[in-house]
């Protein structure tokens, strides 16, 4: 299955406009308050085989917030199909904020999952807050093979890079002690943009070992290996790092909901 | 006229360059208490090799190739890549530090026959990028820069091991040696893409080498810098 979405958010009078908003199988979107849209899954995917696009362009003076109702499960397909493919496209303008706050990828045990990110912030008056947390497969299972790539160029210059590689085997190379040791869950949330206000912290317990990286390139990422996922999002919760986000109307006092709106949740 | 000999100064643990004083995130992991034994030294090795040990191999080589072109700006560009894939800025103080006492000691080593004027990179190069220089400097092909750069990211580790934890000498340097055969593609690849793009470089991270970093910064006692 090919599909995705396409997403064009302009600044509105008090509310974003969407320029464009336009979903195929396997996601569809709902506009759900004045700044923030919602991904929905319409089926199961993405299984081996299938590429799924996101494209979101966010204008200058814009603000947007995007969640997922649901985890994003990868799953495996019969047949040599070749991996599923996720590519997520953002361009952030001048002034504008994009907070992309999508629930946790889940590589099922078999799955071949590719994710490729790409941000691009048009200067150094542009907001982003990127959340990408990983589970390593379902309860009791190990994960399936992943390789999740992602970037942050601002004005041309590199910001951030990262890949996280699961090979899927048995031998589950990314348990090393270099890497990510026993952990279930793992996770980062990037903040960018003007004003980020200095925030330090690390933490090493059983549950949880993270710290607030600081970019050479401006800005900081929140990383974390964790034993579960819920362990994970509380600690990623607290390091949104007090951004100030450009306001662009008084109807969205808190910014993005905690969680997703009753009436996009499955029954 | 190249010396190969030039290159086993340069790997030597003995080198007046400041590489004694890191442990690669070793130290950090000990603390963590996942690191405790030969075997899992050696995971932890192997794990570099697909993250940032990758990443620093692949830059020796780029760097070595770029200066040998006179190309300034690759040189920057490289900087640049690297520390995008370096979020702790722990770590980047580390490498730093590592590549500005390596061109000092290769300086006074090897003394240039005209001054060498690198880039405008004020906190100094990555070490990589030193280790490619450096390796260029002496004539020494970007493959060897990989192999230098590979050598350092397992050894440092690896000799550090021993001291914290006391691991008979000969079995590290047994790990030592058949991490170096996991590296060998590694190293291979690295001088086969040394020409190409700096955003090309390879971008595995090491959570918890970048996670341990800032926990080993925050320690008030510790053997290594880092």
């Amino acid at each position: 299955m090919n599909g995705g979405v396409r997403i064009n958010a302009q600044a509105g009078d008090g509310r974003t406009r969407f320029v464009e908003l336009h979903a195929t199988a396997p996601l569809g979107v709902k506009v759900t308050g004045a700044h923030e849209a919602y991904l929905i899954g319409t089926a199961a995917a993405p299984l081996d085989g299938d590429v799924v696009t996101i494209d979101i362009e966010v204008g200058d003076d814009t603000q947007l917030t995007l969640g997922t109702v649901a985890a994003t499960m990868a799953w495996p397909a019969r047949g040599d199909l070749g991996p599923s493919v996720m590519i997520v496209r953002a361009t952030i303008g001048e002034r504008a904020l994009l907070r992309w706050l999508p629930e946790q990828i889940v590589p099922v045990q078999g799955c071949r999952h590719l994710l490729r990110t790409e941000v691009t912030l048009a200067s150094v008056t542009s907001s982003v807050v990127w959340r990408e947390e990983v589970v390593l497969g379902r309860a009791g299972e190990r994960p399936g093979a992943l390789d999740a790539e992602m970037r942050v160029v601002r004005a041309g210059r590199p910001v951030f890079h990262q890949q996280l590689v699961l090979d899927g085997s048995e031998a589950q190379a990314h348990r090393a002690p270099s890497l990510l040791a026993g952990a279930r869950a793992v996770g980062s949330l990037l903040v960018a943009g003007p004003g980020v206000p200095e925030h330090c912290a690390h933490v090493a317990t059983p549950q949880l070992r993270g710290a607030v990286l600081e970019l050479e390139a401006g800005g900081r990422v929140a990383s974390a290996t964790a034993a579960s996922a819920s362990a994970l999002r509380t600690w990623l919760e607290a390091r949104q790092l007090g951004l100030t986000p450009v306001r662009g109307g008084t109807d969205d006092p808190t910014g993005p909901s905690a969680s997703p709106p009753k009436e996009l949740l499955p029954r | 006229m190249p010396s190969p000999s030039d290159l086993l100064l340069l790997a030597d643990g003995r080198l007046p360059a400041g590489g004694h004083a890191h442990s690669g995130g070793l130290e950090q992991a000990v603390e963590l208490g996942d690191v405790h034994d030969a075997g899992s030294l050696h995971a932890f090795l192997l794990g570099l090799l697909t993250s940032s040990a990758q990443t620093g191999i692949a830059a020796a080589a780029a760097a070595a190739h770029a200066w040998e072109a006179g190309d300034d700006q690759a040189l920057l560009d490289l900087d640049a890549e690297e520390s995008a894939r370096m979020p702790s800025a722990w770590l980047r103080g580390a490498s730093r530090a590592q590549g500005r006492q390596l061109l000092r000691a290769a300086a006074a080593i090897w003394p240039p026959v005209q001054s060498v004027v690198l880039p405008p990179l004020p906190h100094g190069p990555h070490l990589s990028l030193a280790q490619g220089i450096t390796a260029a400097r002496l004539d020494l092909a970007p493959v060897d820069a990989a192999r230098l750069a590979a050598y350092g990211a397992m050894t440092g580790p690896a000799t550090a091991a021993v001291r914290l934890l006391g691991l008979d000498p000969f079995g590290v340097h047994g790990i030592v040696a058949q991490a170096m055969a996991s590296a060998e593609p590694v190293i291979v690849a690295a001088a086969e893409h040394a020409a190409g793009p700096a955003w090309l470089l390879p971008g595995g991270t090491a959570p918890l080498l970048e996670i341990g970093a800032e926990l080993h910064r925050s320690r008030e006692i510790r053997m290594f810098a880092s």
